[in-house]
């Protein structure tokens, strides 16, 4: 694929025409700095893969984090026809609902900065981190995990995690209801048991950082932020047991793909009508995972609460604790959305991409109505985040998704190799960022160099009036897996 | 050479080669445990032994089920494969026999892989050569 492939739409927005098999064209947000580094790797003909599967509406989208993923790209979006259309693990990932939340805490940047240290410490060793990370809480049964699969963050809240209030500040609040832990393999369920509550490895983690700017006084007033005020972003998904349903259910899709009379392009699209019985099993065995994901970082927010009071001696009022909003990146679900002008029913796909659902949407909650849906993209360890909020358009373009980071742009092989730890963890210093992680591995794949520009990414989103940006944040300390 | 890591934005992918199809299960399944496991940490005294029956409907196929099944043992039950026989293999069915240990404390898992993909797979022939490359989610 080449440039000359690409057709400009608009200053941001490049068209793939469809050509072979394409049901419809591929459209990819990119600006013309970004436009360079796509061409590295083989994202763009995952774009086009995506557009081959049955029952895609309108466009097979990319946002621009896009990178080389499996199957779908990172980055990539796809709304299937929700009767006639067919449903993907691969459009999913293997991190099920992995995602992101945004906590604010009523603190100062003066009030914790000489304690930073300490408190990166006792976060490491409060929240288990690394490689097959386990026991934050005691290992659950089979009866008790099933439980929590069916209610996702309203079980961790019920066990004393956090607070009700919480749940309004989560998309879908939480628990996505057509959950079937029956649809769980025992396999899956072996693999979930002890790992509630912990944060895994690779790209995972939780900052400890503050608010260096404010774009939108009003909204940030509406979400009481406000410069120099401390916060909290814990990244992670649903672990062990997200990763073997999505192995299950691929290598059953793959094994009935012959059934369906159709190709695609990457045995990863293997694929199932949503209609079919293998379509909705995965469907109830996704969003067991999903529910699993919210109430793994329901804990984890209050493993982080119980840490930061115990170590600055503080009451819970003072600290101010307070979830502004849990977002998912690698999600199938069901929306509303308009197709030529009519309201339809939609599984939209989202693999490395952020709802953004703009004002008034009928599944926001309240306090989200006037401000549209707080869309958190951070940026890697050593750079800053952005608080934003979707609109209108973005409903109008991208079924209501935003990116979900700043995208991958070299390999973590490559990383560990082109640099050293004494490098990566002076730069970290001279920044003041404190990075503690299980391994020098993780810090080197995941040094600034590995990532694109995330402020050249939002910018991207912001000026194509996807999302509006709201704040900036940036790091102080980050535990990592 | 019996496998090469190769560069992947995001993900973790390697390329296997083999003079024959059980050579390319076999490097294949090397590839996999050298990649997840310290090599240099451990001995190698086995101490169990797993019978892995695999039905599939082409031979890359066969080689990606494999993997998934080793791959399951090590991040679930806690093994260390030490040697793999493969006892019959044809284009639809392998069965093999895993020799294995259980994971000690002082074994390290130094790459967290979540998952074998079946990204893109595909046995190639080349001057005498199979080769399949292997994507594994990270």
């Amino acid at each position: 694929m080449e440039l000359s492939n690409l057709k400009p739409v608009s200053q941001n927005l490049w068209e793939i025409p469809r050509t072979g098999s394409m049901r419809v064209p591929g459209r990819i947000y990119l600006n013309k700095k970004l436009l360079v580094s796509i061409f590295k790797d083989n994202a763009i003909d995952q774009v086009k893969n995506v557009a081959h599967l049955p029952g895609i509406q309108k466009f097979s989208l990319a946002m621009p984090d896009i990178h080389w993923g499996y199957g779908f790209p990172i980055g990539g979006v796809a709304a299937m026809d929700a009767e006639h259309g067919v449903i993907s693990p691969g459009g999913v990932g293997y991190d099920i609902n992995c995602g992101v939340r945004f906590i604010k805490t009523d603190l100062n940047y003066s009030d914790i900065k000489q304690k930073l240290p300490q408190l990166a410490d006792a976060l490491f060793k409060a929240i288990p981190t690394g490689v097959g990370s386990k026991n934050a809480i005691s290992a659950l049964t089979h009866r008790e995990l099933k439980e929590l699969l069916c209610e996702g963050a309203k079980w961790a809240v019920n066990k004393g995690f956090g607070l009700e209030t919480d749940l309004e500040a989560i998309e879908e609040n939480g628990c996505l209801a057509e959950a079937d832990p029956e649809k769980v393999s025992s396999k899956a369920l072996k693999r979930g048991s002890n790992q509630v509550g912990t944060l895994g490895s690779g790209n995972h983690f939780i900052e400890l950082g503050r608010i260096s700017d404010i774009f939108n006084e009003g909204i940030a007033d509406q979400f009481r932020l406000k410069k120099d005020q401390v916060i909290v972003m814990i990244h992670t998904g649903s672990r062990g047991i997200g990763h073997q349903i999505c192995d299950d259910y691929v290598y059953k899709m793959v094994s009935n793909f012959a059934q369906l009379g159709f190709d695609l392009p990457d045995k990863q699209l293997a694929c199932a009508y949503i209609r079919s019985e293998l379509g909705e099993d995965y469907y109830g065995a996704m969003a067991a995972a999903a529910n699993f994901a919210w109430a793994n970082r329901q804990i984890i927010m209050n493993l982080v609460e119980r840490c930061l009071m115990k170590e600055l001696r503080i009451s819970n009022s003072t600290l101010g604790f307070e979830l502004i909003y849990d977002v998912s990146h690698n999600i199938a679900k069901f929306e509303d959305h308009f197709i030529d002008g009519t309201l339809k029913r939609v599984c939209v796909h989202r693999k490395g991409a952020t709802r953004a659902l703009g004002p008034e949407n009928a599944s926001l909650a309240s306090k989200y109505k006037k401000t549209g849906q707080p869309v958190i993209i951070p940026g890697d360890m050593g750079t800053e985040s952005y608080l934003c909020v979707g609109t209108d358009n973005a409903m109008l373009e991208t079924f209501g998704s935003s990116c979900h980071g700043a995208g991958r742009v070299m390999s973590r092989n490559k990383a560990r190799k082109s640099s050293n730890i004494r490098q990566v963890q002076h730069d970290l210093d001279f920044k003041g960022i404190i990075v503690k992680a299980a391994s020098n591995h993780t810090i080197l794949e995941e040094m600034s160099s590995a990532y694109k520009d995330v402020s050249e990414v939002v910018n991207v989103m912001a000026e194509a009036g996807i999302v509006q940006k709201i704040a900036r944040t940036l790091p102080m300390a980050v535990i990592k897996g | 050479m019996k496998w090469k890591i190769l560069p992947h934005t995001a993900d973790y992918a390697f390329r296997v080669y083999g003079r024959d199809m059980q050579e390319l299960c076999l490097n294949s399944f090397q590839a996999l445990k050298e990649s997840m496991l310290n090599k240099f940490s451990v001995s190698n005294q086995v101490s169990q032994v797993k019978l892995i029956k695999i039905e599939a409907a082409e031979p890359a196929l066969l080689i990606i089920d494999l993997l998934r099944e080793i791959h399951y043992l090590i991040v679930a039950d806690k093994i260390f494969p030490i040697d793999l026989k493969i006892e019959n293999l044809n284009n639809s069915n392998l069965r093999a026999k895993l020799k294995y240990r259980q994971l000690k404390p002082e074994d390290r898992i130094i790459n967290e892989v979540k998952a074998i993909t079946y990204h893109a797979v595909e046995i190639i022939r080349k001057d005498e050569v199979l080769m399949i490359e292997i994507v594994c989610d990270v």
